[in-house]
């Protein structure tokens, strides 16, 4: 799904912001709630969004507000105890509409990694990765062409954030959805994303990661954590005037180093 | 066992250990890490009696259950993110309630919460509803009510992840303070090895049993073993121990920063 923004306001600034399937976005901003509004198109409409060519107005809005889908921090609700039941609670409140739920159900459990022994696992007893990837298994349920994580990545250790990451390439490639990454934390996005968006204010920074985030001066006075590897990178070739290229893994860097001394 | 505050024996559960065994040092810092569902939490959830666990879990040598809840409730706090209340409309006062039950004078008590808001970076909204605060700043609050009663034990359970890294470091340096000050023995959980810097002991937990315990450079040496189990080392110290292995540097040193490093390198 190809998405764009134009002229819409932000904080009563005016933005222009694009997405599309080719890249996974990574986005940096200081106030990510409102940009969760903007993206899910629950803000009144100013400006221009357009859809696939197709201009967003009132009335087919809420048709392209049911292909977004954000996946937001586990919230637990009283009444609810296993997670079939949880997710069939989502299906209602959502109004999502499928033929078979307990097979969309299980399918959707299935593809990030959790198996059906899960369904009746009571919510309290689950650990907190579990819940954070139940949480990406119920945004997939309405098969969205839009998925926003907001700091899934953090809580999970190395194994589950590749096993995502694999998931999401696969969502990116086969089915053409839009992937974007919402998250505070710079290192794990340099390392998983290829596209990104810092929005600071009214000011709209985009393009490919690795040249984004080795402006190194940029992201300090937009108040942006400085990536380790790119930290280190920058004060080489500062400080040294060291022959080292701007690297996403650790090894290449070592490669670097060991040419030149 | 005498300088151990918390000696866990034999400890299974179902689903979860099996005759599992560890003990915590008195007046250190303690951080048990480890991949998902390796049981952290459940050990917290153990020490603190949320789970039955019938005789296992010895503080200052007495069993668990020897203790009655007040007790307990005064030598040992927690803190498990989303599972706290609170009920007063600003934050000066919830700290003010939570200092009621003991005997100081107001002055004092004023000087006390003035002194611990600082410290936590709190003193600017110190008039805002506990409430209406964001993630980070709802766990310092509650950090701050846990420390003002003064403890002999704190556990926390995985409390940074809201927060960012200047939050972070901050708040560990000013736990190592109290914990100096105060007598007060730390438990944490983290899955960021980054927490795990100005530990005094680590315990790595793998699949419920331990897999790697000891002091922070012992531990984050082994990268093996510890990129096995599933855990990202600190980007610098991956960089060091890399570097070493090539022969480039000679030593691994914890406490090296970014600078420190390329100014080792290019000499």
């Amino acid at each position: 799904m190809e998405i764009k923004f134009i002229n819409c306001s932000l904080n009563d600034k005016q933005i222009n912001l694009e997405f599309d399937s080719t890249d996974i976005t990574a986005i940096s901003t200081n106030n990510s709630c409102l940009f969760c509004d903007l993206i899910s198109l629950k803000l009144p409409l100013k400006g221009e969004i357009i859809v696939d060519g197709v201009k967003v107005n009132d009335s087919n809005i809420s048709e392209y507000q049911r292909k977004i889908s954000i996946v937001n921090t586990y919230k637990p609700i009283s009444f609810l105890k296993t997670v079939l039941e949880y997710m069939n609670f989502i299906i209602t409140t959502e109004n999502l509409k499928m033929k078979n739920p307990n097979k969309k159900i299980i399918d959707s459990l299935k593809i990030v990694g959790l198996n059906e022994k899960y369904l009746f696992r009571e919510l309290n007893t689950l650990s907190k990765s579990e819940k954070e990837l139940i949480q990406i298994a119920t945004a997939l349920l309405s098969n969205p062409e839009m998925l926003v994580l907001t700091e899934q990545f953090s809580s999970l250790d190395l194994k589950n954030q590749k096993k995502i990451y694999m998931l999401l390439l696969r969502l990116k490639e086969q089915y053409h959805k839009t992937i974007i990454i919402l998250s505070t934390d710079t290192n794990i996005l340099y390392k998983y994303c290829t596209r990104a968006v810092i929005i600071k204010n009214d000011k709209v920074i985009t393009g490919p990661i690795k040249d984004v985030y080795s402006k190194v001066e940029t992201l300090r006075r937009s108040k942006i954590r400085v990536p380790d590897i790119v930290e280190f990178t920058y004060q080489a070739r500062k400080q040294k005037k060291a022959k080292i290229d701007y690297h996403k893994d650790i090894r290449d860097i070592i490669k670097d180093i060991y040419k030149h001394i | 066992m005498q300088d151990n505050v918390i000696d866990v024996i034999n400890l299974s559960l179902p689903y979860a250990f099996q005759k599992f065994n560890i003990s915590f040092e008195r007046n250190k810092l303690t951080v048990l890490t480890g991949p998902n569902n390796c049981g952290k939490t459940t050990l917290i959830r153990s020490i603190i009696g949320q789970i039955f666990t019938d005789n296992t879990i010895y503080i200052f040598s007495q069993e668990l259950e020897y203790y009655r809840i007040t007790e307990l409730n005064i030598i040992m706090k927690h803190i498990i993110p989303d599972e706290y209340l609170f009920t007063a409309p600003t934050i000066f006062q919830e700290l003010n309630n939570s200092l009621n039950n003991l005997e100081i004078s107001s002055s004092i008590k004023r000087k006390k919460i003035k002194e611990i808001l600082k410290q936590f970076d709190l003193i600017k909204i110190e008039n805002t509803n506990p409430n209406e605060l964001t993630e980070a700043n709802k766990i310092k609050v509650q950090l701050a009510k846990c420390l003002l009663q003064s403890p002999k034990i704190l556990l926390l359970d995985d409390i940074f992840i809201t927060m960012n890294n200047d939050e972070r470091n901050n708040i560990i340096r000013s736990l190592k303070d109290f914990q100096k000050k105060m007598d007060l023995t730390i438990i944490m959980t983290t899955s960021n090895l980054n927490d795990c810097l100005l530990a005094d002991y680590i315990y790595v937990i793998e699949k419920n049993t331990i897999a790697l315990e000891g002091t922070p450079i012992e531990v984050l040496q082994k990268d093996n073993v510890l990129n096995r189990i599933g855990l990202e080392l600190p980007f610098i110290i991956d960089l060091s121990v890399k570097l070493r292995d090539y022969d480039l540097i000679n030593d691994v040193d914890i406490n090296s920063d970014i600078d420190g490093m390329v100014n080792l390198l290019w000499k």
